[in-house]
């Protein structure tokens, strides 16, 4: 299909090089999707899809140490409910850079350290720990191929906003009103069925304004990949916008960062806007029946 | 005691006590609260109160604000725990223990079974905000009594018929006027197929307009000789409905009797007081 990109691609470095050529717009535009098309340039829309793939990991993750944070906060053992308080303060007290930085850290560390010591090294003589480095054998070493990268991805970015979930969760289950479970109650419903029955399906009306905007925050917050050495979107248009020289290139252009960057723009917007669509429907869908500002809409 | 408990027994769910408990025609009451003792804190608010419902009585409970008559009621459920005193629901006694310095019933399978077996109707209606009317009317049924979605629609449908508003089956409780959602309520708890219901003040937060069909509802089941209890600040309704009345007074039964005794030749000063003060209402 793309057969014929080389010859464009000569063709209009020669005019760029040549002022009494000129380029015609069906050679332009053959050029753009030869242009597009490159190998190097197709890693920008594989980056993009990576974007979307560790958002579309992150969300079960953050919900389900979420539920478990907001649960385990409430729960009657002071051990549990102790630390399930530490991690939503923890979390929530800490700029989310430095738990980028210190969350897949502490897992790769972790993770070494049971397979240097269980696993792998257990003749090694070497320990793990030499009081100045941390040294791994060779077997238990994590290579940081972009596969990891992106499991240690899904992982802090599920702890952090699992942190936030956890309060977003906490504050909805409190919201819905006391009598609707203990009528739950006073009906023989155990305390199991009242909390799937009633209290669960109720709580998605509180909680999902907040989930709508963690969720955009979450996608805004996707760029910090760089932090932990992944090559995502922000890198490639970086890279890709800079000038490209006849001498070295094969498809020569200007600074371009400027354009590369509005489409960025787009590209966020464009995901923005569509979970908005998303949310205002599920909203409608657990609003079904719940009056929540009888006192303020509709009268004075 | 003006009651019909001579007409045939209403309801299927019988369990066995009647035979044990001996010759008396009324066998065991439904409900018996004996010495029961309950504080918020600091504040005492039944202070030893005995009261008994046999089949098919009617008891309605009166008395000013904070006389302590609902949490009277809210005890028989178990949805208060008395710190002292006991509950005997169809002649099954409710077993507590202690746990620290508070005392809990001892078995939340017991206490479930119990509360599926008396139905509350709450003042503030209390229908389940996320479930239509008929799923309202079905969910209690379908986790407490196990019955499959059939049977249990086909009950709702008959109770919401009963109560005549089975047209909004498929509505929010939100969509519906404060007379209608406390009938689905009531339809709710008669689905249950109920040893005895509770009303805990089921027309205070209703418009004076909406109280009466609320009222005629709650006044059918009552000739249908179905064991009730009943808190109300209505005294003509409670004169209507009640084969006894139970005025309480800070914590204590100040005076019971029929509705006439009650009503037409009050004993206590406080009654009379009582009586004097809502008459004004």
């Amino acid at each position: 299909m793309f057969e014929h990109c080389p010859a464009i691609a000569e063709q209009v470095k020669l005019a760029l090089g040549d002022e009494a050529l000129s380029i015609s717009v069906q050679e332009r535009a053959q050029w753009f999707s030869c242009y597009f098309t490159t190998k190097k340039h197709l890693s920008i829309f594989r980056a993009a899809g990576v974007v979307l793939l560790i958002l579309a990991f992150t969300v079960p993750v953050a919900l389900l140490l979420g539920f478990l944070g907001a649960l385990g906060k409430a729960s009657r053992w002071p051990v549990i409910s102790q630390i399930c308080s530490l991690y939503v303060i923890m979390v929530r007290g800490i700029p989310d850079i430095i738990f980028f930085l210190f969350v897949p850290l502490t897992i790769e560390i972790g993770i070494e350290y049971v397979m240097h010591s269980f696993v792998y090294c257990r003749d090694s003589a070497e320990p793990f720990f030499n009081g100045i480095n941390i040294q791994p054998c060779s077997e238990a070493a994590i290579i940081p191929t972009q596969f990891n990268r992106i499991v240690l991805a899904v992982v802090a970015y599920g702890i952090v906003f699992g942190s936030f979930a956890a309060n977003i969760i906490d504050g909805a289950l409190k919201a819905v009103p006391f009598g609707q479970r203990e009528t739950g109650s006073a009906f023989g419903l155990s305390q199991r069925q009242v909390f799937f029955d009633i209290h669960l399906p109720q709580m998605w009306r509180y909680a999902l304004p907040g989930f709508s905007n963690l969720w955009l925050i979450l996608i805004k917050a996707t760029p910090l990949l760089f932090l932990l050495g992944i090559q995502d979107i922000i890198y490639y248009a970086d890279l890709l916008g800079k000038m490209a020289t006849r001498r070295y290139s094969t498809y020569p252009h200007g600074d371009w960062k400027l354009w590369y960057f509005i489409a960025l723009g787009i590209f966020y917007l464009a995901l923005t806007m569509l979970s908005q669509l998303v949310f205002t429907r599920l909203e409608r869908r657990f609003n079904k029946g719940m009056v929540i500002n009888e006192t303020t809409s509709g009268r004075v | 005691m003006p009651s019909a408990d001579t007409s045939a027994p209403a309801h299927a769910p019988d369990p066995a006590p009647e035979a044990a408990t001996g010759p008396a025609s009324d066998a065991a009451p439904i409900i018996a609260l004996a010495g029961i003792e309950k504080s918020f804190g600091s504040l005492d608010v039944l202070k030893g109160v005995d009261l008994e419902a046999g089949r098919g009585d009617v008891v309605a409970m009166i008395g000013s604000s904070g006389s302590g008559k609902s949490t009277l009621l809210r005890c028989v459920n178990l949805l208060e725990v008395p710190e002292r005193g006991e509950i005997t629901i169809a002649g099954e006694a409710i077993t507590f223990s202690n746990k620290g310095p508070a005392r809990v019933p001892s078995s939340a399978g017991q206490v479930n079974r119990i509360r599926a077996d008396l139905s509350m109707v709450f003042q503030q209606f209390n229908l389940w905000a996320h479930l239509s009317i008929l799923e309202n009317v079905m969910l209690p049924q379908r986790r407490v009594l196990k019955r499959d979605r059939a049977q249990a629609r086909q009950r709702a449908i008959e109770t919401l018929d009963r109560v005549g508003i089975a047209d909004k089956a498929d509505a929010y409780p939100s969509q519906l006027s404060g007379g209608q959602q406390q009938r689905a309520a009531i339809a709710r708890a008669l689905a249950m197929d109920p040893t005895a219901l509770l009303f805990d003040e089921p027309t205070s937060a209703l418009d004076p307009e909406l109280e009466g069909e609320v009222l005629r509802v709650i006044k059918s089941l009552a000739e249908e000789d179905r064991t009730m209890l009943l808190v109300t600040h209505d005294m003509r309704f409670a004169r209507d409905v009640a084969d006894k009345v139970v005025f309480l007074h800070q914590g204590r039964i100040e005076e019971e009797g029929t509705p006439a005794e009650i009503f037409d030749s009050p004993k206590s000063d406080r009654l009379q007081q009582f009586l004097s003060a809502s008459d004004h209402r």
